[in-house]
C-alpha cells in the first residue's frame, strides 16, 4: 500500500499538532495517547486510535465511519493542493472531528470537508506549509 | 435554622446523583477519564474503572443521604459519609492543582473542564454543606414544614453550585456572553482591517496555478507586495526557482490566479 | 539588483506581456515543466526527520540559528536569502531572536547543519474553543488551559466553513469550536492570531 492507491481511501481536512517534548503552549503536550508521539517523527493522530478515543473524537457524528487503527499502523496522507504525500504512524487520539462537523476547505474544485487526521509538524511540514492550517486530504491505508 | 438544614441532604443528593449518573452512564465521560486528574493517580489504563467506581460511591452516598428521610435510617449516616466524599474531594483538587494542573476534574460532566479556583469554591460550599448536615442531623423532610423557605434555600445553593461549575459555563455563562455581543455592538466588528496576507494566500491555494506547481514549492512565502488590483506572492521552488503568483486582491476569484516560474540569481534579500 | 529591481522583474514576469503565464501555458519563464511530480515518501514513517528540526533560538551567529531542541539535542541551522521566514506573517532574519521557539525544514548538509528552506518562528496550531471575546481579543479554551488571542489589525484572518478568508471576525461567536494559527509570544504567553478557522458561523 502507498500513496493514492488503497481501494477505500478517506477523504476530509487534515491539519498538525504538536507533542512530545515542545515550547510555548505545546510545552505540556505530553507523548499522545500512545506515548510516542514526538514532534520530529512522522506521526499522526487518528480518531479511531482506540475505542474509547472513538468515544471522545466521534466521527460518526459527522457521517464518518473511520476504521479503528491503533498506534503505529500506517498511514499515508495527501495533500490535495498540490499531490504531495507523506507516510505517518498513529500516535495520538484525534483530531475531535465532532466538534468540526461541515467545516470544509478547498483547492479549487478539490475540497475536503470534516477533520479526520493531525500530523506532527515534521509530517505535515514535509507536505504543506505549517502556516496554511487546514488543508483537504486524503488519506489511505 | 432547622429548615436549611434540612435541605442540605437534598441538596447534595441532588449534586451527588447528577455526578454518578454521567460517571455511570456516559461512554465519552469514562473515555476522557484518561484526560483527569484521576489519570494522574490510578494510572490512565485503570482511570475509566475508577472513574466509574468513583460514580458508584457517590450513588450510594446520594442514596444514603435520601434514605435519611426514613424514620429509622439516621440522617446523619448520609451526612458523614457525605463529609468523607467531600473531604476526599478537596483534596483530590489540591493533588491534581499541584501534581496534574492540565488536567480535566472529572466532576460532575462528560465536559473537560480546568481545574480552577471555582472548582474549589464549589468543593468547599459542598464540604460546608455536609459539615451543616451532620452537625444539625435534622432529616431531610423536616424542610417541608416550611416549603417555600426550603425551595428558596435550595434553589439558592443549586444556583451557586451551578455558577461554581466550569463544566456548566456553555449552559449559561457562554449563552450570556453571546448574548451581551449582540446587545452591544460586537467588539471585533468594524475595524478597517487591511486585507490579510493569509486571505491571499488562502485563495492562492485554492487557485489551478497553486495545483499545477504547489508540489514543487519548498519554502512558504519568500516576500510580496502588492501591485494595482494585484497582490504578487513568491516561493523557492524545488530548483531553487523563484515561483511568482499574482492573486487578485480586490476581488475573490481562484481561476484568474497567475504564476510564472523564474530562474532567479539573487533570491530576496534576507 | 535591488529589492525593487527584483520586484519589478518578478511582476512584469508574472503581469508583463511576456508573463502572462498560467500554471498551464508556463511559457519561456518556466525551467522546468508544468506538472510537479512529487517525490513518493518513504515506506516507513520516517523517525526522527533529519531535514527537520524544532526548538528554541538560545543563539544567533550571522546567518546562523543555535537551536536547542526541546529533546536537547542541539541544532545549528543556516538561513540564506531563499529561506522563507514565518513569524505571524512572512517576514526577514532581522525579526527572529532569541528565545523564539521555531520549526524549521531544509536539507541536513554534511556538516551537520540544517540548510533551511523554511522557518516557522513561534507558530502554533491548536484547537480552542472560544470562551469569550473582547476589544482585541479571544479567551480560548485549549486542552483545559486558557489562552489569550490577540487580534493584530491588517494581519488576522478568519474562515468561516468553506467561505473565503476574510478580516472580518465580527462573525466570531462565544462557545464556537475552532481551529487557531498563531505566533506564540514568549514574553507573555499569549498568542497573535493568524487565522482563526472558526468551522461554522453561529446563529
Amino acid at each position: 500500500m502507498g500513496c493514492s492507491n488503497s481501494a477505500s481511501p478517506a477523504y476530509g481536512e487534515m491539519s498538525w499538532f504538536c507533542c512530545g517534548a515542545a515550547w510555548g503552549p505545546c510545552g505540556s503536550a505530553g507523548g499522545g495517547a500512545c506515548g510516542t508521539c514526538n514532534s520530529g517523527s512522522h506521526q499522526c493522530a487518528w480518531p479511531h486510535a482506540s475505542d474509547a478515543c472513538y468515544n471522545i473524537t466521534q466521527p460518526y457524528a459527522c457521517g464518518h465511519n473511520l476504521a479503528l487503527r491503533g498506534c503505529g499502523h500506517v498511514f499515508y496522507v495527501t495533500n490535495r493542493c498540490n499531490g504531495s504525500c507523506v507516510s505517518a504512524s498513529v500516535a495520538d487520539c484525534g483530531p475531535n472531528t465532532h466538534q468540526f462537523c461541515g467545516e470544509s476547505h478547498c483547492c479549487g474544485s478539490t475540497c475536503g470537508t470534516d477533520r479526520l487526521i493531525d500530523l506532527t509538524p515534521s509530517a505535515f511540514s514535509a507536505i504543506a506549509s505549517l502556516s496554511s492550517g487546514l488543508l483537504p486530504c486524503r488519506i489511505d491505508s | 435554622m432547622t429548615v436549611p438544614a434540612a435541605v442540605q441532604p437534598l441538596l447534595l443528593a441532588l449534586v451527588l446523583a447528577a455526578s454518578a449518573r454521567v460517571k455511570l452512564t456516559s461512554r465519552t465521560a469514562r473515555s476522557r477519564a484518561t484526560g483527569t486528574a484521576l489519570a494522574a493517580i490510578v494510572g490512565k489504563r485503570r482511570a475509566p474503572l475508577a472513574y466509574g467506581m468513583v460514580g458508584g460511591v457517590e450513588a450510594v452516598v446520594a442514596l444514603a443521604l435520601l434514605a435519611g428521610g426514613v424514620p429509622v435510617v439516621p440522617q446523619r449516616i448520609g451526612a458523614a459519609l457525605a463529609v468523607a466524599a467531600s473531604t476526599a474531594f478537596v483534596g483530590y483538587l489540591g493533588y491534581a492543582r499541584l501534581f496534574a494542573p492540565d488536567s480535566s476534574c472529572g466532576c460532575v460532566s462528560a465536559r473537560q473542564a480546568p481545574i480552577r479556583w471555582r472548582s474549589f469554591a464549589r468543593a468547599v460550599l459542598l464540604l460546608a454543606a455536609s459539615v451543616v448536615a451532620l452537625v444539625a442531623g435534622t432529616p431531610w423532610p423536616a424542610a417541608v414544614a416550611r416549603p417555600y423557605l426550603a425551595v428558596g434555600v435550595l434553589v439558592v445553593e443549586l444556583a451557586a453550585v451551578a455558577l461554581l461549575s466550569p463544566e456548566l459555563d456553555e449552559r449559561w455563562l457562554f449563552p450570556v456572553r453571546r448574548l451581551v455581543l449582540r446587545v452591544r455592538p460586537h467588539p471585533l466588528a468594524g475595524l478597517a482591517y487591511d486585507l490579510p496576507l493569509a486571505s491571499t494566500v488562502r485563495q492562492l491555494e485554492r487557485s489551478p496555478a497553486y495545483r499545477e506547481v504547489g508540489g514543487r514549492l519548498r519554502s512558504d512565502v519568500l516576500d510580496h507586495w502588492d501591485e494595482g488590483e494585484w497582490r504578487i506572492v513568491c516561493y523557492r521552488t524545488d530548483s531553487a526557482a523563484t515561483a511568482v503568483f499574482a492573486v487578485p486582491r480586490l476581488r475573490y476569484d481562484p481561476d484568474s490566479v497567475r504564476v510564472a516560474v523564474v530562474t532567479d540569481p539573487e533570491p530576496v534579500p534576507a | 539588483m535591488d529589492a525593487m529591481d527584483r520586484r519589478r522583474l518578478l511582476t512584469s514576469a508574472v503581469l508583463g506581456t511576456a508573463g502572462l503565464a498560467t500554471a498551464t501555458a508556463l511559457g519561456p519563464l518556466s525551467p522546468e515543466p508544468a506538472h510537479a511530480s512529487p517525490a513518493l515518501p518513504a515506506t516507513e514513517p520516517v523517525v526522527e526527520d533529519p531535514n527537520f528540526a524544532e526548538g528554541r533560538i538560545t543563539g544567533i551567529s550571522g546567518t546562523m540559528l543555535l537551536v536547542t531542541g526541546s529533546d536537547t539535542v542541539l541544532h545549528r541551522i543556516r538561513v540564506t536569502n531563499g529561506t522563507s521566514i514565518w513569524k505571524l506573517y512572512p517576514t526577514t532574519f532581522d525579526a527572529v531572536d532569541v528565545g523564539d521557539g521555531l520549526y524549521a525544514r531544509g536539507v541536513r548538509m554534511a556538516d551537520g547543519t540544517l540548510a533551511a528552506d523554511s522557518l516557522w518562528v513561534n507558530i502554533v496550531s491548536m484547537s480552542v474553543q472560544i470562551t469569550a471575546i473582547g476589544n482585541g481579543w479571544l479567551h480560548l479554551d485549549h486542552d483545559n488551559k486558557r489562552i489569550v488571542g490577540r487580534v493584530v489589525p491588517g494581519r488576522t484572518a478568519a474562515v468561516y466553513r468553506d467561505a473565503p478568508t476574510t478580516g472580518d471576525l465580527s462573525k466570531l461567536r462565544v462557545g464556537r469550536h475552532a481551529h487557531i494559527i498563531g505566533a506564540w509570544r514568549p514574553d507573555t504567553n499569549e498568542v497573535d492570531l493568524a487565522t482563526v478557522y472558526a468551522g461554522t458561523v453561529a446563529g
